[in-house]
């Protein structure tokens, strides 16, 4: 496991990390997310030791690594595997030289070696192109050969910088998926930094926000969710731009409170309030724990009182406000800024049942976006 | 010594050709060791103490930089002129092959420095990172992912000096070092012998273009 205990980087008189903290089990996913700018690359250099942090201890499985010698640090690294972004395997070397990089910098043997590259490409799916060059494999292929690269000291922590970043979404989601089958198998405590919501929707276990260097929201991801209409939440889950429902009290947003909402929500609860309920925008989603997770906005077609909707969809374990009566717009609008702008568009295009990112209407968005609601 | 042209018979071209072409051989190969020898470390140091180098280091990377441009700015006959109380002290001698050799070393250094500069300076630096996060020492990036890198770069380099330094052979034929340079002025232009100049030019194009294939070929092949 790692524990990051107040943790702060400063060059001169700039902060860029204060005080951060955070732990992360093995076995665990933690996912560290917030817009360029916040910290999360000097957090990640700091984790894997490529800068000395300010002040604050990095401890992994109990063993402070900040306050190392140059020499210790060599052998203390092993301890944590690196994931970096693309593009970082060497160009002149095979899918198996890169893996076995790593070992032969501390001195383990080539009979050892080769044996343990084979067992690292065989986990990756990757042990028949062990013999091409970086440019002949596929962008979700080197970045399998960059975790198994990342394994090769066998470290009980992984650090995940940006690994899909430049991937396309599905191999983005099959790179999530090895994520974590090695955080099954091998027991990793996985660090996962990004800047992509469906990838901590997909893959992570806990979140934490960066935001101007110091983490500002945290919790697991079911958690966070389900049970609040943070900045956060709104980012994980985001409710696609629809039409400006400030001034129309029959709008209302909906969100999951619960794993089991029974699908059937919409037609169960028109008829117990005997009205048409109109979907105006939605995403629904089944997240890590095998629940489902979503956030609608829906128009009551009659009036009704306020106390008796909120009442027929809390018993349905879903929350539901009013929408001209709480911040939304504003809130959405600053989600925009954490949610990646292509990351909106992945995540449209997996669903594969609507139009194209490339298609949508920025005119009408809503119309395009509703996703499964119904 | 006429003032009318008399060229040296075709049948008697060989005889001054080949051993002129054997004397640029050896400046040249001698120079390439030199420069290759001190070059390639000098090249190293300067990125490396550069901002974005694996032991930034302000002032260490100024003045080295500093004298790496020294040796570039001056043209290289004045360069030859300028280092010859130096020639003197090292060879004892200020003409020859051994005289030519100083200055066409001093002027092939920081070029070839330059040149490893830049080939090392286009690896993306993750891929630094990924060796020093691995665990391993300055030396051992700079072994197995700066050097290994760079490669294709480097030896682009080494074309480029080559042709560079059969050039400058060509301008220390000046002071007497012997060579195809030597032949084409002293036979060629001051005695108007027209066989010895399009012989010269022919073999000193012919070599040009082998030393530029042949490199690109051998980058090809080293790029992956």
């Amino acid at each position: 496991m790692i524990e990051v205990t107040a943790l702060t980087k400063r060059y001169g008189s700039l902060t860029v990390l204060d005080g951060v903290d955070f732990a992360v089990q093995a076995g665990e996913i933690a996912a560290v997310v917030g817009p360029s700018g916040a910290g999360k690359s000097t957090l990640a250099r700091c984790i894997n030791l490529l800068e000395q942090p300010t002040s604050g201890s990095i401890r992994v499985d109990g063993k402070d690594l900040t306050r190392l010698s140059r020499r210790e640090l060599r052998s203390a690294r092993r301890a944590i595997g690196t994931v970096f972004q693309s593009a970082s395997l060497l160009a002149r070397m095979t899918a198996a030289e890169n893996v076995a990089l790593p070992m032969r910098y501390l001195d383990i043997s080539h009979g050892e070696r080769v044996g343990r590259v084979r067992e690292l490409l065989d986990r990756v799916g990757m042990l028949h192109r062990a013999n091409h060059y970086p440019s002949q494999l596929s962008g979700g292929q080197q970045q399998r050969i960059g975790l198994a690269r990342g394994l090769a000291l066998r470290p009980s922590v992984l650090l995940a910088d940006e690994p899909t970043s430049g991937l396309d979404p599905q191999t983005t989601s099959s790179i999530l998926k090895l994520l974590a089958e090695l955080r099954d198998e091998l027991r990793v405590a996985v660090v996962l930094i990004t800047h992509e919501m469906d990838v901590v929707r997909n893959v992570a276990d806990s979140v934490a926000r960066l935001h101007e260097g110091k983490i500002i929201e945290r919790g697991s991801v079911a958690e966070v969710v389900r049970s609040s209409d943070s900045e956060l939440a709104r980012a994980l889950l985001p409710l696609p731009p629809g039409r400006a429902p400030d001034h129309e009290p029959e709008v209302w947003q909906l969100r999951y409170e619960r794993p089991d909402v029974d699908p059937a929500w919409l037609t169960s609860v028109g008829r117990e309030l005997d009205t048409d309920i109109s979907v105006l925008a939605g995403l629904i989603e089944t997240i890590d724990d095998g629940g489902a997770a979503g956030r609608v906005t829906v128009r009551i077609e009659r009036p009704l009182a306020i106390a008796v909707v909120r009442e027929a969809f809390a018993s349905r374990g879903i929350h539901a406000t009013q929408a001209g009566l709480d911040a939304t717009q504003t809130s959405n609008a600053r989600a925009g800024d954490i949610e990646h702008e292509d990351t909106r568009q992945a995540g449209i295009a997996r669903t594969g049942e609507i139009a194209p990112a490339g298609e949508v209407d920025p005119e009408e968005p809503h119309e395009t976006l509703v996703r499964s609601a119904a | 010594m006429s003032v009318l042209a008399t060229a040296t018979p075709w049948s008697g071209v060989s005889s001054l050709l080949l051993p002129a072409l054997g004397q640029t051989a050896a400046m040249v190969g001698i120079v390439m060791s030199i420069v290759v020898a001190l070059g390639l470390p000098l090249g190293l140091l300067i990125f490396n103490t550069s901002p974005r180098g694996l032991t930034p280091h302000t002032k260490v990377h100024a003045s080295i930089s500093w004298i790496a441009n020294l040796g570039r700015s001056l043209p290289f006959l004045v360069l030859m002129a300028t280092v010859i109380p130096f020639t003197q002290l090292v060879v004892n001698t200020t003409i020859g092959i051994k005289a030519a050799i100083i200055p066409m070393s001093l002027a092939g250094i920081p070029f070839f420095a330059r040149l490893v500069e830049n080939a090392v300076r286009e690896i993306p630096r993750t891929r630094l990172d990924v060796g020093i996060a691995s665990g391993a020492s300055v030396a051992q990036v700079i072994r197995t992912i700066q050097l290994t890198e760079a490669l294709p770069g480097i030896v682009a380099g080494l074309s480029l000096n080559v042709i560079a330094m059969i050039e400058y052979s060509a301008i220390a034929g000046a002071i007497g070092a012997g060579g195809l340079g030597y032949l084409a002025v002293n036979y060629g232009y001051e005695q108007f012998d027209s066989h010895i100049m399009i012989s010269c030019i022919v073999l000193l194009v012919l070599i040009v273009q082998i030393v530029q294939f042949g490199g690109d070929r051998i980058v090809r092949s080293l790029t992956h």
